[in-house]
């Protein structure tokens, strides 16, 4: 058993228990630090066996039980990955939570899989709670100007900056971007990298990672979809002088991708638009926090976690100034050098209703 | 050419279904679990949802493709989807309004075919009978619905909360009748709200309340009742009640606090429960055997959602938590905690409040 620590921009500070596998996490080893006080701690994972604290409880479908500030998941599962959770001190600063994975086999991408199912969601909760928002997006900067890309897995996010820091941007974030005061903070996590993404960077990539790249893809084929396991790389690796800590966003821009499009569409949107879609977006990356959320907020309605997606979406409208560009670009599924090309016009010029 | 079948269901006149599939042996003929009581033999014209089973080629040209899997354009979703060894492929035309046309298709054999009929029973017709309804301003809630003397009650609750086991025992007793165990309709008519039955898997219900004392099934009861189903043997019907005017909701919540209790709720957490039961339900991992944790069907909202945000899909739960207290305003909301051991106590406790005309 042994303890890490991680702190979060500042902002999120939390505590990983548990195995060398699950505490020292590759995604958030950019944020490791020697120690926290538990004063200062947003959650703390355990993952251990442990004694759920079941008395006086209300039982919903057999399987989750709730009481004031707990919840507690019998059994849950994702593919081969299966898991009992129990989140104590729900509405307080520090929610420390038992974790406890059930699956026979103990592979090292349960861990992985667990990042995103479940510390990811965290970090997105205590961040709203502290006034700042996570968005599903990659951003980059030039000259201490940010621009962020909003989409969806597979939409572009990675292929678009990428391309964009090799024109000469600095990077700042690729899957999740924070937003406060209209800023945009990196949220540096490994690049997932799969054969739809990796063009840009292609050359950078050492032979290893390449290989790695390849069997992955083979395996999700021969998976028929199943296991998709994405190659990890660090951004430092990459783009090590090029990293910018955050930026202030000048635009922002959605991108959706359409089929049987030979250029993209660019429109300028409101405000209330992006945030309506960032929400979405956003609800569909964290399914199952969003269902425990759902559990608790059934007997207990009027608190901070039942009021978590209204705050999610009034913070997003507070941290994105009004000084802000928005913009939606509906792109071709399949991208081209023409593609690239016209989303850098875009981003370049800002001022060509459609091109 | 292969023969086709059309099997029809009728929803009080309120919405009308029809199932096209092909006509070949079936082992699961008859299985129709969760519709069987809208089952009708009559032919149904114009119906709001026509469901299309067998191979079929996608009108998903023009689509937004979300996560490389969802194709969505406006009214339109189509997938093709998994989860553990079932494999699906959907089309839905008016997803969010209007007529519905769903092409389904799936591809497996045994067990697995079995699983797949429930499935699309449950997790992709239910939620899409829900939203057909909500457009007509009729309202399902997850809740067992009984009449006692031709007034009705709502008992809502989430899964495990002893609805069934609760009806079943107030069937026993004189001057209830039975209206659904699982589900029911609500809809505001002039002075009152009416409550229609939706018996979901009525002849489910029938064998057990026939067979069982409580709603506990073993492997072999599951057994016993598929085996009943392919020899058509006939239960004597629990007599239904189409409908009758709400006088109460009491909310069912089953705590291991030991305590049995009455209380109240106001409008506001009446509406929450109703809601979130609903949201659950729909979003459930209770889909038997069927590897399903978390419903399809819901994510397809979300998605839809995110493409179109200004969507009826997307406002659904806003636009329910409006309509729902539109027509509860001044209603009076029970709520019994329920203890986790279950006893005829508790049926026995319903037929005193309701009866003693403590609502």
């Amino acid at each position: 058993m042994q303890v890490n620590y991680y702190n979060i921009n500042g902002i999120v500070k939390f505590a990983l228990r548990g195995s060398k596998n699950f505490t020292e996490s590759l995604r958030y080893s950019n944020y490791l630090v020697d120690y926290l006080g538990e004063d200062e701690l947003d959650f703390t994972i355990n993952l251990n066996k442990f004694d759920p604290n079941l008395e006086n409880c209300s039982i919903l479908e057999d399987n989750y039980y709730v009481k004031k500030n707990y919840l507690y998941c019998k059994k849950e599962s994702y593919k081969a990955l299966k898991w009992e959770i129990e989140f104590n001190n729900l509405e307080t600063p520090h929610i420390k939570v038992n974790l406890n994975i059930k699956s026979s086999l103990k592979l090292k991408v349960f861990y992985i899989l667990l990042e995103g199912l479940l510390i990811d969601p965290l970090i997105h909760y205590c961040l709203s709670k502290k006034s700042s928002c996570l968005m599903h997006a990659s951003c980059v900067d030039l000259n201490n100007s940010g621009l962020v890309f909003v989409a969806r897995g597979g939409a572009g996010k990675t292929s678009i900056s990428t391309n964009l820091i090799k024109k000469g941007f600095n990077f700042v974030s690729d899957n999740y971007t924070i937003v406060k005061d209209g800023k945009g903070i990196g949220f540096v996590e490994p690049l997932n990298i799969f054969t739809y993404n990796v063009s840009n960077i292609k050359n950078g990539l050492k032979k290893s990672k390449k290989l790695e790249l390849l069997a992955k893809n083979l395996i999700f084929k021969l998976s028929n979809g199943y296991i998709k396991v994405f190659t990890r790389i660090k951004p430092m690796d990459l783009f090590n002088d090029k990293i910018e800590k955050e930026t202030e966003i000048k635009s922002i821009f959605l991108i959706i991708p359409k089929e049987n499009l030979d250029k993209i569409m660019f429109s300028k949107i409101s405000k209330r638009e992006l945030v309506d879609h960032i929400y979405f977006n956003q609800k569909m990356e964290f399914p199952y926090f969003d269902r425990y959320i759902t559990y608790y907020s059934y007997l207990f309605s009027e608190n901070e976690v039942s009021g978590h997606w209204l705050k999610y979406k009034n913070g997003l409208y507070t941290n994105l100034n009004d000084g802000i560009n928005f913009y939606r670009i509906d792109v071709p599924t399949k991208y081209n050098k023409k593609t690239f090309d016209d989303i850098l016009k875009v981003v370049e010029n800002e001022r060509s209703p459609q091109l | 050419m292969k023969m086709k079948e059309v099997l029809n269901y009728n929803i009080h006149n309120i919405l009308k279904i029809s199932l096209e599939k092909e006509k070949n042996f079936d082992l699961m003929r008859g299985l129709d679990l969760e519709m069987s009581f809208f089952r009708v033999n009559e032919e149904i014209k114009d119906p709001d949802i026509i469901i299309k089973l067998g191979e079929f080629q996608p009108s998903n040209e023009d689509c937004y493709v979300v996560d490389h899997k969802y194709h969505i354009k406006e009214n339109y979703i189509y997938c093709k989807d998994s989860a553990d060894n079932l494999n699906w492929e959907i089309e839905i035309f008016g997803f969010e309004n209007g007529k519905s046309i769903v092409n389904y298709n799936y591809n497996s054999f045994g067990v697995n075919n079995l699983i797949s009929k429930f499935n699309f029973e449950t997790v992709f017709l239910r939620p899409l009978i829900y939203c057909k309804l909500k457009e007509k301003k009729y309202f399902m809630v997850h809740g067992g619905s009984i009449t006692f003397k031709d007034d009705a009650f709502l008992l809502s609750g989430c899964g495990g909360s002893y609805k069934t086991s609760i009806i079943m025992d107030l069937l026993k007793k004189s001057d209830f009748k039975y209206m659904g165990d699982d589900w029911a309709i609500l809809h505001k008519e002039e002075d009152s709200i009416k409550v229609f039955s939706f018996p979901a898997h009525f002849k489910l219900f029938n064998y057990v309340f026939n067979n069982k004392k409580d709603e506990n099934l073993t492997f072999v009861d599951k057994v016993k009742f598929i085996k009943s189903l392919w020899k058509k043997e006939n239960s004597e019907n629990v007599q239904v009640n189409d409908s009758g005017e709400l006088k109460g909701i009491i909310f069912l919540n089953k705590s291991n606090s030991g305590d049995f209790c009455f209380g109240t709720l106001d409008l506001d957490d009446a509406i929450n429960r109703l809601i979130n039961n609903t949201k659950l339900e729909m979003n459930s991992d209770s889909v038997p055997m069927s590897g399903f944790s978390l419903n399809p069907l819901y994510r397809y909202i979300t998605a839809y959602s995110y493409v179109f945000p200004d969507s009826n899909m997307a406002k659904l739960w806003k636009t329910l938590e409006d309509d729902l207290k539109e027509i509860l305003n001044n209603f009076n909301f029970y709520e019994l905690e329920i203890p986790d051991n279950y006893s005829s106590h508790v049926s026995d406790s319903i037929v005193d409040f309701i009866g003693g005309g403590c609502i």
